[in-house]
């Protein structure tokens, strides 16, 4: 996070760290795809980036809520929930960024995988980001499922591989990987259903109204004591995605104790889509709930008041039913905070005050004010065995592109893969279509169709296409 | 991804049967058998120095058929999961599993703590638990 005295930055600034931004995600889809990609500006890791670049650009010339409107919109366009005021040198590669949610600040050439973080501790220590925020040096890459929080300094060419909940400084070149990997044993014998809990009074709307006021006091009273003061005001709380999301629930879980399911369902739906927070309507929540970052949370139970769910947290049933009962789910007492990657499964129990650490992971009944730790996401160090590579940001040689192979045909062009659904045909269909076409010497509707397709299959299967022209 | 929040790469090779029941946050580039389950914010996943070489495209996990991937669970790199895997919640590999295993997620510790003051005074957690100290080695 940039500090006050940061000077602004000009357009043309802000203009050459998104180049170097693109230009790596345009190589890196090159290197992937094996042939030059076509109209990578439709990719949502490069939207993303360049809504991150705009809102910090804003941010950095004082116009925070402007910021912070353009930092929502590419978390409702993207998934990549990344907070304006974060600083990331050129060349920050997010391929998938889905559910990434960024604090803190990094140097050079960052590449963050899917289900991945950074975040804040409300800590003291200030190394280089910003009070509680983590800062990474150059050519730095956080692998799947990692996390780092709180004010670690991370140096340059540190590799987080999977699975590793960072809570330490690490020194510069270095690999951290998680203590544990998954392990041989039975699997988790599952509680058995409660019992049918009383009705909720959500069948009234003035009681829905309440506690979604009381969710947008949440929201203001974490905004209390921050830099930002626009967090502090009502409609600023209107415009975020968690008031989207709980808005969202509200009406559906009112519209499910009024008994109309169908009404309920489609909300939850629509929720899903637009949100990507898969809140069950069954469930019952109190006022209060705090919900920073809704992608990819799942929720199906009951909690009380003041709940509070980070990224990636799960709350439910371990299995895969649709439509399940929040009787299957946990029952959670008032002020529980989850933390990110957390799971709570199954008809369990957790009581009042009860708080999990980074990837908690809890099976079993929990007792009112206990702490939940998970010492297998520990990381361990390693230094790296092989050199370093350079950099290959935009001041750095740009790595040589592929050679494709065979020449392009109708039939190189068809999708090779085994489909799996309608939904994988869909998505081969469309990728399909911009790798035949122009490259094969067709013209007319085909090449309109390509063009089409090619426009349509980043949206849709997120996969960048290309127009099968052999790079040059 | 713009609609569902699943990132399915198109070079992945999935026989028929998938069932992705919560698709947000749901990655997955491997080559993989009949009725593969994936459920809500797990993966399979390329290594991530391959990510931007072509070994993005090739090293991919190679899993077997009626492999469940529960809540959180996760494969990275190019390894071979058996068929009738189960990774439970949680559970991460990156090495080969056999046939037929269940793969659970390290056990947790439960300790008490003091009753907070803040809604979210969260320095306990920010501690790294007890023999978390820098393994060189």
């Amino acid at each position: 996070m940039d500090n006050e005295e940061d000077p602004p930055l000009s357009w043309r600034q802000t203009r050459e760290l998104f180049a170097a931004d693109h230009a790596r995600l345009r190589r890196a889809l090159a290197a992937q795809l094996g042939a030059e990609p076509a109209l990578t500006w439709l990719h949502p890791g490069a939207a993303c980036v360049f809504l991150f670049r705009v809102a910090h650009h804003l941010w950095r010339r004082g116009h925070r809520k402007s910021a912070r409107l353009v930092s929502q919109l590419g978390t409702l366009a993207t998934g990549g929930d990344f907070h304006p005021a974060s600083a990331f040198g050129p060349g920050l590669l997010v391929p998938h960024p889905t559910g990434v949610a960024l604090m803190g600040g990094a140097g050079r050439n960052l590449a963050v995988m899917s289900r991945s973080g950074t975040g804040m501790l409300p800590k003291s220590r200030d190394v280089g980001a910003g009070m509680g925020l983590p800062f990474l040096g150059d050519d730095c890459t956080i692998g799947p499922c990692c996390g780092i929080e709180g004010p670690q300094r991370v140096g340059s060419r540190v590799r987080l591989l999977t699975g590793v909940a960072l809570m330490q400084d690490v020194p510069d070149d270095h690999d951290v990987h998680a203590a544990h990997p998954g392990t041989p044993g039975p699997r988790p014998a599952t509680a058995p259903p409660r019992a049918a809990s009383a009705p909720c009074p959500h069948a009234s709307l003035r009681a829905t109204l309440r506690d979604f006021v009381d969710d947008l006091d949440a929201y203001e009273a974490q905004g209390r004591g921050r830099a930002d003061p626009a967090r502090r005001r009502r409609m600023s709380a209107l415009l975020t995605t968690q008031a989207l999301a709980l808005g969202l629930y509200r009406a559906s879980h009112c519209a499910h104790a009024k008994g109309w399911p169908r009404i309920a369902a489609a909300l939850a739906r629509l929720n899903r889509a637009v949100s990507r927070a898969t809140l069950n309507p069954a469930s019952c929540v109190g006022g209060g709930w705090y919900l920073p970052h809704p992608t990819g949370v799942l929720f199906n139970g009951r909690a009380g008041k003041g709940l509070v769910l980070f990224a990636y947290s799960i709350a439910a049933s371990p299995g895969a039913a649709f439509r399940e009962p929040a009787e299957h789910g946990p029952a959670i007492g008032d002020g529980v905070v989850i933390a990110a990657h957390s799971r709570i499964l199954g008809p369990v129990r957790i009581g009042d005050n009860v708080r999990t650490g980074f990837s908690g992971h809890v099976l079993q009944d929990i007792p009112d004010d206990r702490l939940v730790v998970t010492p297998g996401c520990r990381a361990v160090l390693a230094p790296r065995a092989e050199p370093p590579a350079g950099p290959t940001g935009a001041g750095a040689e740009p790595a040589p592109r592929p050679k494709t192979g065979a020449p392009c045909s109708r039939r190189t062009g068809r999708a090779s893969s085994t489909t799996s659904g309608p939904a994988g045909r869909s998505r081969a269909w469309l990728c399909a279509f911009p790798r035949r076409g122009p490259a094969c010497g067709s013209s007319g509707p085909r090449r309109r169709r390509s063009r089409r397709g090619a426009l349509a299959a980043p949206s849709c299967s997120g996969s960048s296409t290309w127009r099968g022209r052999a790079p040059t | 991804m713009a609609w569902t929040g699943a990132d399915m790469r198109p070079w992945s090779r999935v026989g028929p049967g998938l069932l992705v029941p919560y698709p947000a946050c749901v990655s997955i580039s491997a080559v993989a058998g009949r009725n593969l389950t994936v459920l809500a914010v797990a993966g399979l996943d390329p290594r991530p120095e391959d990510v931007e070489s072509a070994r993005a495209r090739t090293a991919l996990p190679r899993l077997g058929d009626d492999v469940t991937l529960e809540h959180h669970a996760g494969v990275v790199g190019p390894v071979r999961i058996g068929s009738g895997v189960r990774l439970t919640a949680g559970a991460r590999v990156w090495s080969d599993v056999a046939d037929g295993e269940v793969l659970v997620h390290a056990p947790v510790r439960v300790q008490r703590r003091a009753r907070s003051t803040g809604p979210l005074s969260v320095e306990a957690i920010a501690a790294p638990p007890a023999g978390a100290a820098a393994d060189p080695g």
